[in-house]
């Protein structure tokens, strides 16, 4: 067998000696060139202190929004373009296959592709892209001039554009939404059902309902308006304002229907009521006055007595009188 | 028009017996252009992603494409040692040949030995993955894989996570297959380099007992354009 592996130009073990030692040289290359590995290494065997910014920071406080905002679609975890990550400033630090791209001050990577023309082919944000502000440029250019550090201070920043205040939306609890519903949804489903468009939900994310009767077929304004004190807890705006007056007008009984119907349910949450065709008793003024939460309220002229409009008005009600032809 | 390479005799070859610098035909020219371009082709994918060459990264893609599709067909009506089954052995016979081989003692073979067969199953596998994962990549500025645009954009964006990955496996790929190439050319003296360029090798490393076939004429220019074909009909439609 010896024999047989003179016959090369070297034997079977020089070979594969010198592969293992180029093999060694080329992953020793290739860690050289990963500064995250070495820092992962070092920081595990107790070398250096774990990477990242401070939470008071000028990186977390100013600089992490602006590559949140512009940069870590293309740059994160689950899709590093060019091998480089921003969602961090530890990740930052870490640079990409152009290597560092926080170092060297102004002429850093990061601030150099920034500043090239929107169209440019290496400009970031590429072109088509939101692009940064010449403010959120100047904060960059001013951390990365003070060597990108991620621990100095925004007062160690005094001459950085001021924040601009931020609001934050509360947010959305959809689940909750849908279970506050859940009481009057079937009545509400079933009205909206057979009397379309004429009831709905004031926003997508209240309780609150509208009516507006317009819609309503004139023989069915009281049927429907008798299924929609049902829901009188969660009725916020109620227009009783469309022109079927013939239907009852003049006719005491089905005029006492309606105005029983609604006083004899509790109204919480009702705050615009547009009642226009209603002639308003003694017992009926009693009962608006009552309302809670009553904000406005629309009477036509002559059906209201002059001391429910004090009253109301007292109250910060906002009354709105209209003639006969609904002016 | 066929060339036939025959040897009737099984009977072992005695180096002696043989005219000095005799070579044996064993790669036609379907195979060593197949091979080169592949070459220049891996490169010039690589180097144009680097260089941001989109344009030319997808030529270089869809160049590839062609080549594996041509190496599929060729590798079942093509010469002899372009055929899968001149090469595909079991793994255990391909792990055997690899034992013998680091003793020195294994076999000849004109074409891929056993477990080069493998490495050929290998690349066809890892390039086609290489090529298919492509299609379905975006780099998020304007360039999309033909195919992108018919998944949803995070299936896209995953694609092209596997499509930068999958490169890392062909590179470590390549890296074995140079240092086999290497073991041949450094310990076996057997310049396989060498053969894939002239398509010959030194008679007394070819086995003798297997005849060959080779169709470098209409056969293969007629599976050149089936493999041209569907790359014309995807750049016709997408461009």
């Amino acid at each position: 067998m010896d024999a047989e592996e003179k016959q090369g130009v070297v034997s079977v073990g020089q070979y594969f000696t010198a592969v293992g030692i180029l093999t060694l040289i080329l992953i020793a290359t290739w860690i050289s060139s990963q500064p995250a590995i070495i820092q992962t290494v070092k920081e595990a065997l107790g070398l250096r202190p774990y990477l990242q910014a401070e939470d008071d920071s000028f990186y977390q406080q100013r600089v992490h929004d602006i590559m949140a905002r512009y940069c870590i679609a293309c740059h994160t975890d689950d899709k590093s373009k060019g091998g480089l990550r921003l969602d961090s400033f530890r990740q930052a630090w870490f640079g990409g296959k152009s290597g560092s791209v926080l170092s060297n001050g102004e002429q850093a990577i990061l601030l150099q592709r920034m500043l090239l023309p929107v169209d440019d082919k290496l400009a970031m944000p590429p072109y088509g892209r939101d692009r940064h502000t010449d403010e959120e440029l100047a904060i960059v250019t001013l951390w990365l001039k003070k060597g990108a550090s991620h621990s100095l201070k925004e007062e160690d920043f005094p001459e950085a554009p001021e924040k601009a205040p931020v609001i934050h939306f509360a947010p959305i609890d959809w689940a909750q939404i849908n279970n506050d519903r859940q009481t009057f949804a079937g009545q509400v489903s079933d009205f909206q059902h057979r009397y379309p468009f004429s009831l709905n939900y004031q926003s997508r994310t209240t309780t609150a309902l509208i009516f507006k009767a317009q819609l309503v077929e004139k023989g069915e304004v009281a049927t429907a308006f008798e299924s929609l004190c049902g829901m009188s807890p969660v009725l916020a705006e109620v227009y009783l304002n469309n022109e079927y007056g013939s239907e009852w007008q003049g006719d005491t009984d089905f005029h006492k229907h309606y105005q029983t119907a609604f006083t004899s349910r509790q109204w919480p949450e009702l705050r615009v009521l547009d009642i226009r065709h209603w002639q308003i008793s003694p017992a009926l003024s009693a009962f608006l006055v009552s309302l809670p939460k009553l904000q406005r309220v629309t009477f036509r002229q002559g059906y209201v007595g002059s001391e429910l409009i004090a009253s109301l008005e007292q109250k910060g009600v906002r009354v709105t009188l209209i003639d006969k032809e609904g002016i | 028009m066929n060339s036939i390479n025959s040897r009737a005799t099984p009977a072992p070859v005695q180096e002696h017996t043989l005219p000095a610098n005799r070579q044996t035909k064993v790669w036609d020219k379907g195979i060593r252009v197949f091979h080169w371009a592949l070459v220049v082709c891996i490169v010039g994918a690589w180097y144009t992603i680097e260089q941001r060459m989109m344009d030319w990264h997808r030529g270089f893609g869809y160049a590839i494409a062609a080549l594996l599709i041509f190496r599929v067909i060729w590798g079942v009506v093509g010469s002899t040692t372009a055929r899968f089954t001149d090469f595909v052995v079991k793994p255990s016979t391909a792990y055997g040949y690899l034992k013998d081989s680091l003793r020195l003692k294994s076999s000849t073979h004109n074409g891929h030995n056993p477990a080069g067969g493998w490495m050929v199953i290998s690349f066809l596998v890892l390039l086609a993955f290489q090529v298919i994962s492509g299609l379905y990549s975006n780099n998020e500025i304007g360039f999309n894989g033909a195919f992108s645009d018919s998944i949803p954009k995070a299936l896209s964006d995953q694609f092209t996570q596997w499509h930068a990955l999958s490169f890392d496996i062909i590179t470590l790929a390549i890296w074995l297959h140079l240092v086999a190439v290497f073991f041949y050319v450094l310990v076996k003296r057997q310049n396989l380099i060498k053969a894939l360029f002239s398509g010959k090798k030194p008679s007394e490393q070819a086995n003798p007992t297997q005849t060959l076939r080779f169709f470098e004429k209409g056969r293969l220019w007629l599976c050149v354009c089936m493999a041209i074909l569907p790359i014309i009909y995807l750049l016709w439609i997408y461009g």
